[in-house]
């Protein structure tokens, strides 16, 4: 391509993403133009207006103490340890036996994986709040990691497109050496997996994070909650402080976009890689 | 111990073995629930007492015959315009950083955040940014001036959905993006250079190569804005409880209302398996489509 | 470079994706308090002092852990806890874990579908048949012939529930705010209303909070058709006619005080955008002038920074006649789980709350122990107008099932009624109301 022609339209270009930039900074900046405020400031000035002090985490203390955010940071994050690890584990085995072995239910077991990520899973409560409760899960962390423990479509997905490409020779090298097909997956195919699981990781953590259905319905005890509930139970009392619910928004926004900031490359891994190669 | 096993045994053994939990999880936590809600549709019950009677097709027959259930069912199509719209924004963004444009990595990582944003906090946040008296678009549009456009975002029957709307569209833009910068990439490069050496212009290259190249991608997208505007549940819930007056009921906040409001889980379990089949008609109908459109 | 591979595997991702956005990110939170009437109320009154009638000689036997869920989230960490740590004082070996349940009513019909009830919680409204089936008798507190509305949740003759607070509701106005308008007295008449609403617009005040946009704030407003019918079986009383909603009834006329505050814009600006956050922020800094509520949200404005001195509460207006009448509704009632494990405690909380927490001190409302009355300034205030006091009543079997099988929201229709034409949505809701009547055989 050739440049001369080129730079009006790629000044065009920078113009438009540059809209879009700003639609998409607009609402969280204002909040955190708000966030440093105090109560009276924010009460005087225009919303738009930096905040006298970028150092005054007043209110973000108060909203930690208040909404007990470092008691629902560590919930979330027992969930999310327990229910990567255990969901990793069991879509990389569902996805090895699918993507390796040919059996007579094969399909129908993908098939309801498929079938079931239709329905919305709120229309479906009674049912799964009575097996939560029959579990004796229920008001326990157990009821989240358990929920979000099983694997879904989209893993099952992304392991079986890694899985097509790792040559079966590695397969058939190691039987030839005697290797078990358990000691096959445990020490060829999961660790071959690594950059689809890198992939899976962020995005569980991401949905588990953002999750605030299965706690509020199964989690209703004050010491299990989760940082979306106590956002929630925050608001209900505090809906019109602003200044202290920006910093309350911010809390539960900011550890996520830090995580997917320095991830942001495995984020997109599981799509490009899979396009290059 | 396995070494002497031989491999057809072991392979059994692991299959079982290996898909034992998986299918117990989802048995349990999926399909049981979805059949219970067939089964559920079917019966008269309140959603506590210990009693339930059969219904037979009475609860779809009154499905069927709510006015006001089909008048939600109007809101998504709303939602759905709004998909629409963020569809093709998601493949120009896409076509415009699939090209050789600077910083393209940071472009992407930013039109992509809200994706992973906590849904419940970008609705506050919104909430705060439409709010019609104190929020910063109606600040920002009384400082250029634009005064008369300063209306009750959420409070306006007309305009509340498109609000909505409009917030989705800002949150699942940025997927449909990466899904289909991920499709161009996979494009040969081979093919666009042989239509630009016939001398295509690039809009043609993007009209009549690259396009029929990705329709898959194209399908697929779009089934995923059906399914979730046909879905769309918590947006209404948080923000607006569906109103002013019902004005932003959507199909799902209805069903809701039917289980919890009006104590009828026959009638909202029937809603649920109408959506879900109208979900999988939307689906079939359009793999038909773009199976014909592709051939 | 395999096309298809990455197609797909795109295609699955993005599947997965919204899948995992569509469902499981679902339910969230509904900001407005459900139906709670009393959602911030506590109930107050007095401190009971004969706190040591009944059943509380073993206390020595009362031991272990229970589970107590509320509707009253904003007190959970606060003056609840309180009340729980002066419970596990006074009962050395006892726990008492609050749940503080946003959507309240929601949740629990859930966990009452899967038999897992709190211990203690506020009692959900089921059919009375059905109320042994889910709550504990509570005959033996021996408060049965010591409280307001007994009947609400009696079934058979045994008591499952006793209210959490009495509710006056009155029109609750900042006296500043009058005074700024220049109006020396609460109005006796509709006239009077509607001319005190003219003198406070002009004064830059908004005459009539409502938090219209929350729904439950508005429920009050049928009083004045009850005063005008003469009795609170104005709902029950539907069951008589095919068209209980007439423009010239007491529906009509009833509901026309706030359509017609509507029309002359004596409600909040943005009535869409107003709720029950906001506006006690503006009733307690005289932004707003007066509101039709209960006498709980007193403690609100208080809250707020309004002082007592400066509430004034009195009897609503309903027409030019000058006599008032007033009406005293229950709330949510205090109910133990029949499959409570601990039901001695669970019973022996529920009397500390109302006997001895200092619940109705607190928040300056009223209890409902009919010995228990302290003089609250407002509530006296109140009485001075001597009202003729009406008692809620609760709503029939019949009248709910054809309510619920016409999908009756009565928040919904209020709000409906006041901002469009009073005859249609009459229509509309005659219409429906025949058909499900029809329809469920009464």
């Amino acid at each position: 391509m050739n440049a001369a022609g080129f730079r009006p339209l790629s000044l065009i270009q920078h113009l438009i993403l540059w809209a879009a930039v700003v639609v998409i900074v607009f609402p969280p900046s204002v909040l955190v133009l708000n966030a440093f405020k105090t109560k009276t400031e924010f009460s005087q000035t225009s919303v738009f207006k930096l905040p006298d002090n970028f150092l005054n985490f007043d209110n973000f203390g108060s909203v930690i103490t208040r909404a007990h955010l470092d008691r629902a940071y560590r919930n979330t994050l027992i969930i999310i340890v327990a229910a990567v690890i255990g969901n990793v584990l069991l879509g990389t085995m569902v996805a090895y036996i699918l993507g390796r072995f040919d059996f007579k239910l094969k399909k129908a077991v993908l098939g309801a994986y498929i079938a079931v990520s239709f329905i919305p899973t709120i229309t479906t409560q009674v049912a799964t709040f009575t097996v939560i409760n029959n579990l004796h899960l229920y008001n326990t962390l157990w009821a989240s990691i358990v929920l979000h423990l099983g694997t879904n479509v989209l893993q099952i997905f992304i392991y079986l497109q890694f899985l097509r490409n790792i040559p079966r020779e590695l397969d058939e090298a190691a039987m030839m050496e005697g290797a078990s097909l358990f000691r096959i997956y445990r020490t060829i195919i999961f660790p071959l997996l690594t950059p689809a699981t890198a992939t899976i990781v962020i995005i569980k953590t991401i949905d588990i994070y953002n999750d605030m259905f299965i706690p509020y319905l199964y989690m209703p005890s004050q010491n299990l909650t989760v940082v979306s509930t106590s956002l929630m139970h925050f608001s209900s009392e505090r809906s019109t402080e602003w200044e202290l619910m920006s910093a309350a928004i911010l809390l539960i926004m900011v550890p996520i976009v830090v995580v997917y900031l320095f991830f942001q490359k495995y984020v997109f891994a599981g799509i490009v890689n899979g396009a290059v190669k | 111990m396995v070494n002497g096993m031989s491999y057809a045994l072991q392979k059994r053994i692991l299959i079982i073995l290996f898909l034992l939990v998986p299918i117990a999880l989802l048995a349990v936590f999926a399909l049981y629930p979805a059949l219970y809600l067939v089964y559920l549709s079917f019966m008269s019950w309140d959603g506590y007492s210990p009693d339930k009677t059969w219904a037979g097709i009475g609860n779809y027959k009154e499905v069927f015959a709510n006015k006001e259930i089909w008048g939600a069912f109007l809101h998504n199509l709303v939602y759905l315009g709004w998909g629409l719209l963020q569809n093709a924004l998601g493949l120009f963004f896409a076509i415009m950083l699939n090209s050789k444009v600077k910083g393209r990595n940071a472009y992407r990582v930013l039109l992509f955040m809200p994706y992973i944003m906590n849904g419940v906090a970008v609705a506050y946040m919104f909430n705060y940014v439409f709010n019609s008296e104190y929020g910063s678009f109606n600040t920002l549009l009384h400082g250029i001036g634009l005064d008369s456009l300063a209306i009750s975002w959420f409070g306006s029957p007309k305009a509340v959905n498109h609000v909505l709307g409009f917030i989705t569209l800002w949150k699942f833009m940025g997927l449909n993006m990466v899904i289909y910068l991920a499709a161009l990439q996979s494009v040969p490069s081979e093919i666009i250079e042989a239509a630009r050496m016939d001398g295509a212009s690039r809009l043609q290259t993007t009209l009549r190569v690259v396009l029929p190249n990705i329709t898959k991608v194209i399908e697929l997208n779009l089934f995923l804005t059906i399914i979730g505007t046909l879905e769309i549940f918590d947006l209404p819930f948080i923000l607006t409880g569906g109103g002013p007056l019902g004005a932003s009921d959507t199909f799902l906040t209805k069903t809701i209302d039917t289980a919890f409001k009006f104590n009828n889980f026959g009638m909202a379990s029937a809603m649920s398996v109408t959506l879900i089949t109208a979900v999988i008609v939307v689906l079939g109908l359009q793999r038909l489509a773009t199976r014909r459109w592709s051939d | 470079m395999n096309k298809n591979v990455a197609l797909s595997l795109v295609m699955t991702l993005g599947v997965g994706l919204l899948a995992g956005c569509g469902s499981s990110n679902g339910n969230d939170s509904n900001t407005n308090a459900a139906n709670a009437p009393s959602a911030d109320a506590g109930n107050a009154g007095t401190n009971a002092n004969g706190a040591n009638a009944g059943g509380e000689a073993d206390s020595s036997a009362l031991k272990g852990t229970i589970t107590w869920a509320t509707h009253r989230t904003e007190l959970v960490d606060t003056d609840l806890k309180k009340y729980v740590d002066a419970f596990e004082a006074k009962y050395p070996g006892t726990e008492v874990k609050i749940e503080g349940l946003k959507d309240y009513e929601q949740t629990i019909r859930v966990r009452m579908a899967a038999n897992e009830l709190p211990d203690v919680l506020s009692l959900v409204e089921t059919t009375k048949a059905d109320l042994p089936k889910f709550y504990e008798p509570l005959d033996d507190l021996g408060l049965d012939d010591n409280i307001y509305f007994k009947d609400y949740n009696s079934y058979d003759g045994k008591l499952y529930g006793i209210t959490q607070q009495v509710a006056i509701n009155g029109l609750l106005y900042n006296k500043k705010a009058f005074e700024k308008a220049g109006i020396t007295a609460p109005p006796k008449t509709l006239d009077e209303l509607y001319a005190d609403a003219d003198k406070l617009k002009t004064a830059g005040i908004v005459p009539m909070a409502t938090a219209f946009k929350d729904g439950w704030t508005l429920q009050y407003w049928t009083d004045p058709a009850e005063f005008i019918y003469g009795s609170t079986k104005l709902r029950n009383d539907k069951i008589n006619s095919d068209t209980p909603f007439t423009v010239d009834g007491p529906y009509g006329q009833g509901l026309g005080i706030l359509k017609k505050l509507f029309d002359s814009g004596d409600l909040e600006k943005d009535v869409y955008s107003a709720t029950w956050d906001q506006t006690q922020k503006d009733l307690a800094s005289g932004k707003t002038g007066m509101m039709y509520i209960g006498n709980w949200a007193i403690s609100n404005l208080l809250s707020n920074g309004l002082a007592l001195e400066d509430i004034g509460f009195a009897p609503m207006p309903y027409d030019n006649s000058g006599t008032v009448k007033g009406m005293m509704r229950n709330d949510w009632a205090y109910a133990v789980s029949s499959t409570s494990k601990n039901k001695p405690l669970a019973k022996a909380f529920i009397k500390f709350m109302i006997e001895e927490s200092g619940d109705y001190k607190d928040h300056m409302i009223i209890s409902p122990l009919k010995d228990q009355q302290a003089t609250l300034t407002p509530i006296t205030d109140f009485m001075a107008f001597k009202p003729e006091m009406l008692e809620a009543q609760a709503v029939s079997e019949d009248v709910t099932a054809i309510e619920n099988k016409m999908q009756f929201d009565p928040f919904k229709f209020i709000q409906e009624v006041t901002v469009n034409k009073m005859q249609e949505v009459f229509d509309g809701y005659n219409k429906k109301w025949q058909a499900a009547k029809a329809a469920v055989g009464k």
